[in-house]
């Protein structure tokens, strides 16, 4: 290509639609790479078909009893081998997988669970502030009592965490729509919402970017 | 305001903002320049664009086409690199140990090198922080660069993993060694199993040592780079106890230093800095400050800190401490008869002509001295030229001053101190003489410390030496079988670096790698092998007595520190220090030129040379990373005709190298000074090859001191050039000097403290709402006391530590890219030969008006709810405006991916140790980030989280401390809620003579400085 060209009209046509065609292929790139809801239902399958339906829903243990530590800590955490044998020492003994985490347990080999909700680096979430602040797991989690394999219920990206930060009564919206899920459940007609939420969540939450940024 | 007021006010703020009035100034070509050169400086402030200035080393010239090419390939990378996220896996604990939490820390008490005594954060059993413990009565929570930087130490993949035979460089197993080494003992000729440590500070320790040698009839010596034998044989010769007794500066009104730099290196820098800052309490209102009287050869912190400051040479020790002897006892001081008879003849007059001294300052220190019975104290070097004498002198004048027992702890002997160099000349001599048949060298490295060749030779006529060792280090390389030693986080332990003042040391990690602890092999050794957990109990079971050891063992354990002293009462006998005082009589002031060696904060004696955050943390005087220089004055580089970035060849009889040229203004011209520890030719690929050795200078006394100052040298000009990585002359001052530190004299300040406020804060107009910004909850502010802080850098190491700061390396530095997020600005003032030296702590000021905040085009750095300037590295783009527009240039940017390669020569992949080493709670940054302090929010964070779990808001003091607060041995640092008037923060704050930075600039910084204020009186 000679110096003149450079000015042609045909080489600047060239740049441009080199230049939009570039930006188009940019944007797409960033919604499919940063997309609002990419991760939402992401469930893998787990080296032990561990249910949270039978666990949850249908025996009606507490979440805080494997992860106890959400209630003080910023993770909530899987719980180790030691905390499902208090139960399968004795319970279910028969199935194979319970056999295999028996055998594991007895090895002293850990399980290398899949993570499902997976946060970026340069995002700190803090589990023991949101209990304190008395949001119940479901608000964020979804309905795990009823999940075979669990899957990320919410978007977990950063509108999906202002939206609750920024507004006044969106937890309160949430916490309807699951206290009406309960009821639910239970084939029953939920009480009056005000009866139900004695004692409202605390929403002072702040937006300032260290509060999960740094 | 009328729109009139507001043109006179903007013109008042203008007219400060350029002005010349130039009290600060902060190298000898600033100082010196012209108004015209000046402003020439100023444009070139930026640096030149890196392509510019070494072309072809960052990118080549890109053609368009190949342009367009990356462009098109990148975004097709980018457009199919969108999938599912990789398999991230949880794997938990099969039996979670109790008390552990994920993501909570859990802190160890232990006791770090130099018994100080430190608090281990450890997260999911990886140590990631040493703090130091606040109940340890020696170092009280202050800890040192060294101290701070030991993290790295730890993680370094360059560390001896194993056993190792050097020659074939092939793996040994221990039990293998083990072997050898029992053969080779069993054949050993009688007294010939010779052991070869630094000092041993560990009771325990001592005792396997005991009877190791006991078994095999071995010697112990002790060997250390650092010398302090003179200051013993001192006591030993006047009170008959060879001992380093402790120096208590709290309680010393006037403190006298000759060549002694006890706040950076002299024995226990740490307690020191403690106990003189504790005196220093002005701006809260104490205003019983001490007095400290500096005769310095080379510029040191002491001397930065000193209220007067005398330049002197190492030749001049004596003769000034005799003369204040003789001035002393003529004004009363009762002084033994036969010590003063050595002083005969001398007077401050004749010294003060003699030497070009301040008559009049040290008339006024003789004054203070005399009327300060029982609160004066002298300290001296120990490695000068006459250095026993000196010591003799010295503790004349302490004992005369009535110090011993008020201020010199006779009882509290300084262990870490004693080392001996005759003994060290007996074993190579021994050894050349095939005396030795088994040597076990231990924490030390004399194949590159000790000045003579002769030790290499003898490593070379002993059957088998075996050396324990972190690295391939120059002595390691020459023995047969080289060990990699535990680090102090690895293994079990105790101390007694003080006599009486205890402390276990507990690990707070398995080893990382196939090595172990000098106690557990000579254990091994020994054949008495066991768990040395279990040795450790045993040995204070038995020691202590205790009928409930269990509960005796938690308790110490738990706390980190117990104390057992004993008193002791000794009587000073006078005539063998008269005698050989009277030997080594003053000789006459010569003009020849002397060098000096000392001891860096950063690098020390040199054995962690390989460690990059020392290496990359500035000297505290010059600012100069990455290497040793010589530093000499203005008229004497003027005298040579250097030119820009001059090298200089020093040279002695038997030694000479080349050093880059630093001009130190408050030197003699008849000095050059040149730090140690550099030069190492064996370590890893950081410290390797670094400066310049200079231990090859050092020679010793008859009575086998090391003198490390005041050798005859000559120096010459070479054609070489070499540009110091310096961090002191980053950044222009533009003529603000007048808002940037404010001092005073403690008379003016008693008057009125606020006195040196110049002019009024002008009300000038802002363009932000400022009624808008209102914090409701906490608001985090910071107060400094320029009073307090003496420069040793503690806080910068802390800091890396804590934020994941990367080392950029030397080059980078060059450029501007240190990216250390608080530094430590350094001010000169009054004239270059006796220059005033002050230190400023430069860190975010997290400014209500924050300059860097209306810039950013993507909002990436905004404020908090409470007060902090947030920066969030993912949203940064790298546009750089802000750093441009900070008027305090604490914002860093990362040009690479510093954080990938270590000072560009360790790959940090995430199976290297190093990622270990990480604090999780704060992100490592990436390539284009701007990045500085952030009031380590992550502290913040969590403290704040932890207490309203618990229902409470309000944050107590002190629940929050910053990494450098913690760190600060001189407690300069008040960190906390400007909202709460309880605060010790905010009481700071309201004081009248706090000030802001630049202040005119209407930023509203969250930091309050207080003055400097020296005591000149």
């Amino acid at each position: 290509m000679s110096e003149e060209s450079f000015e042609s009209k045909q080489f600047q046509k060239f740049v441009l639609f080199g230049l939009a065609g570039f930006v188009v292929v940019l944007l797409v790139a960033l919604y499919l790479g940063f997309g609002p809801r990419w991760y939402q239902g992401y469930g893998p399958v787990q080296p032990i078909p561990f249910s949270h339906k039978v666990h949850a829903g249908q025996y009606e243990i507490p979440c805080l009893y494997c992860h106890a530590q959400a209630e003080y800590a910023a993770f909530a955490a899987v719980p180790g081998l030691e905390t499902c044998m208090n139960c399968h020492q004795a319970v279910k003994t028969d199935s194979p997988w319970i056999q295999l985490m028996q055998e594991a347990y007895q090895n002293n080999e850990a399980i290398a669970w899949v993570k499902v909700h997976v946060l970026p680096d340069f995002v700190h979430f803090n589990h023991q502030k949101h209990v304190a602040a008395g949001i119940d797991c479901q608000i964020c989690h979804g309905p795990v009592e009823e999940m075979d394999v669990v899957y990320q219920w919410s978007a977990l990206n950063m509108g999906w965490c202002m939206d609750c930060h920024r507004s006044d009564n969106y937890l309160t919206e949430q916490r309807r729509e699951l206290e009406e899920r309960k009821w639910a459940m239970m084939d029953r007609e939920p009480p009056p919402f005000n009866d139900i939420l004695g004692h409202p969540p605390i929403q002072n939450a702040n937006v300032s970017c260290s509060t999960c940024h740094y | 305001m009328s729109s009139l007021e507001k043109e006179a006010a903007r013109k008042e703020q203008e007219s400060i903002l350029t002005s010349e009035a130039r009290s600060f100034w902060q190298s000898i070509g600033e100082q010196a320049s012209s108004k015209e050169e000046l402003d020439q400086q100023r444009g070139q402030e930026f640096f030149k664009l890196p392509k510019e200035a070494q072309p072809g080393e960052v990118c080549e010239d890109l053609s368009r086409r190949d342009f367009f090419k990356w462009v098109g390939g990148a975004s097709a990378l980018f457009a199919t690199g969108c999938q599912q996220r990789p398999k991230r896996h949880l794997i938990p604990y099969v039996h979670k140990p109790e008390g552990l939490t994920y993501g909570v820390p859990v802190w160890f008490s232990s006791v770090g090198p130099q018994g100080l005594g430190v608090l281990i954060k450890t997260r999911e059993g990886r140590p990631i922080k040493l703090e130091g413990n606040p109940d340890h009565e020696l170092n009280r929570g202050g800890l040192d660069v060294g101290a701070q930087a030991e993290m790295l130490n730890l993680y370094n993949p360059q560390r001896l993993q194993t056993p190792i035979d050097v020659k074939t460089g092939q793996r040994l197993a221990w039990k293998d060694v083990a072997v050898k080494v029992s053969e080779a003992l069993q054949s050993a000729q009688p007294q010939g199993v010779r052991i070869l440590s630094a000092p041993v500070a560990s009771p325990s320790l001592q005792s396997v040592i005991d009877s190791f040698q006991e078994r095999f009839k071995a010697e112990h010596v002790i060997y250390s780079a650092s010398d302090y034998s003179a200051l013993a044989r001192a006591y030993e010769v006047v009170f008959g106890e060879t001992k380093i007794p402790y120096f208590d500066f709290s309680n010393a009104d006037v403190v006298v230093s000759v060549d002694a730099d006890f706040l950076g290196t002299w024995l226990r820098p740490v307690d020191f800095t403690k106990q003189f800052s504790s005196r220093r309490r002005v701006n809260e209102g104490d205003l019983n400050a001490n007095q400290l009287f500096c005769f310095e050869s080379a510029m040191t912190l002491t001397g930065a800190a000193a209220d007067h400051r005398f330049a002197i040479k190492p030749s001049h020790q004596l003769y000034i401490v005799l003369t204040l002897i003789e001035e002393l006892a003529r004004r009363g001081l009762r002084m033994d008869a036969s010590i003063r008879e050595t002083s005969k003849g001398l007077s401050a007059k004749k010294l003060c002509e003699d030497l070009n001294l301040n008559q009049e300052v040290f008339e006024k220190l003789v004054k203070k001295l005399i009327s300060s019975p029982g609160r004066g104290l002298v300290v001296a070097g120990t490695v000068g030229p006459q250095s026993i004498e000196l010591q003799l002198a010295v503790l004349a004048l302490n004992e005369a001053l009535g110090a011993h027992n008020k201020i010199i702890r006779l009882n509290q002997g300084i262990k870490t101190a004693s080392s001996s160099r005759s003994d060290f000349d007996r074993l190579v001599t021994d050894a050349l003489a095939g005396k030795v048949d088994f040597l076990l060298i231990q924490g030390c490295n004399p194949a590159y410390s000790s000045y003579s060749g002769d030790f290499k030779a003898a490593l070379g006529k002993i059957p088998l030496v075996i050396s324990l060792a972190y690295e391939l280090d120059e002595t390691a390389a020459l023995s047969h079988i080289a060990l990699g030693e535990s680090h102090f986080l690895e293994s079990w332990g105790d101390d007694e670096s003080v006599e009486g003042f205890f402390a276990i040391q507990q690990p707070a990690i398995e080893p990382l790698f196939d090595t172990r602890s000098f106690g557990e092999i000579l254990l091994d050794w020994t054949g008495k092998s066991q768990d040395y957990r279990l040795f450790v109990q045993n040995f204070w079971r038995q020691r202590s007595g205790a009928t409930n050891f269990e509960s005796w063992w938690k308790e110490k354990l738990q706390k980190g520190f117990w104390k057992e002293t004993k008193s002791l009462s000794l009587k000073p006998k006078w005539s063998g220090a008269a005698a050989l005082l009277n030997q080594g009589s003053l000789k006459e002031p010569g003009a020849d030129l002397e060098l000096v060696t000392y001891f860096s904060v950063a690098m020390g004696d040199g054995r962690y040379a390989n460690n990059a955050w020392r290496q990359e943390l500035p000297d505290p005087i010059t600012k100069v990373t990455w290497s040793n220089f010589a530093a000499i004055s203005s008229s004497l580089a003027a005298k040579l005709n250097l030119g820009k970035d001059p090298v200089i060849k020093i040279s002695t009889l038997n030694n000479q190298i080349e050093l880059p040229v630093f001009i130190q203004p408050g030197l003699r011209d008849d000095v050059v000074a040149v730090a140690l520890g550099y030069g190492r030719e064996k370590s890893g690929s950081i410290g390797q090859a670094v400066g310049q050795n200079a231990y090859p200078f050092l020679s010793q006394s008859a009575s086998g001191q090391v003198i490390s100052m005041g050798m005859p040298v000559q120096i010459s000009k070479t054609n070489k050039k070499y540009s110091l990585a310096s961090t002191q002359t980053h950044f222009h001052l533009h003529g603000r000097d007048f808002d940037i530190l404010q001092r005073l004299d403690l008379e003016e300040f008693k008057k009125n403290p606020a006195a040196a406020k110049k002019g009024q804060k002008i009300d000038t107009f802002s363009i932000y709402n400022e009624k808008e910004f209102v914090y409701p909850g906490n608001k985090w502010g910071m107060a400094i006391d320029l009073n307090k802080c003496t420069g040793c850098q503690a806080c910068i190491v802390a800091c890396y530590s804590e934020n994941n700061i990367a080392v950029v390396g030397e080059d980078q530095v060059r450029k501007g890219r240190h990216l250390a997020w608080l530094r430590l600005d350094l001010y000169y003032s009054g004239d270059e030969k006796s220059p005033e030296v002050d230190f400023e702590p430069m860190l975010c000021q997290h400014c209500d008006n924050a300059p860097c905040e209306t810039v950013c085009p993507v909002l990436a750095t905004v404020h908090s709810h409470d007060g902090l300037n947030d920066m969030s590295y993912n949203r940064c783009v790298g546009t750089r405006y802000c750093a441009n527009n900070c008027p305090y240039k604490v914002r860093r940017f990362n040009y690479f991916f510093y954080s990938n390669r270590l000072a560009d020569k360790i790959e940090v992949t995430d199976e290297s140790p190093l990622s270990l080493m990480l604090n999780p709670d704060v992100t490592v940054r990436s390539r284009g980030v701007m990045e500085k302090c952030t009031f380590c929010v992550q502290r913040i964070r969590k403290t704040v989280a932890d207490l309203s779990a618990d229902g409470i808001n309000k944050v107590p003091d002190g629940a929050i401390k910053t990494a450098c607060q913690q760190s600060c041995p001189a407690d300069a640092i008040e960190f906390g809620n400007l909202n709460d008037p309880e605060h010790r923060v905010t009481k700071l704050s309201e004081k009248s003579q706090g000030f802001k930075v630049l202040e005119v600039l209407n930023t509203r910084p969250s930091i309050s400085y207080l003055p400097r204020v020296r005591n000149k009186g």
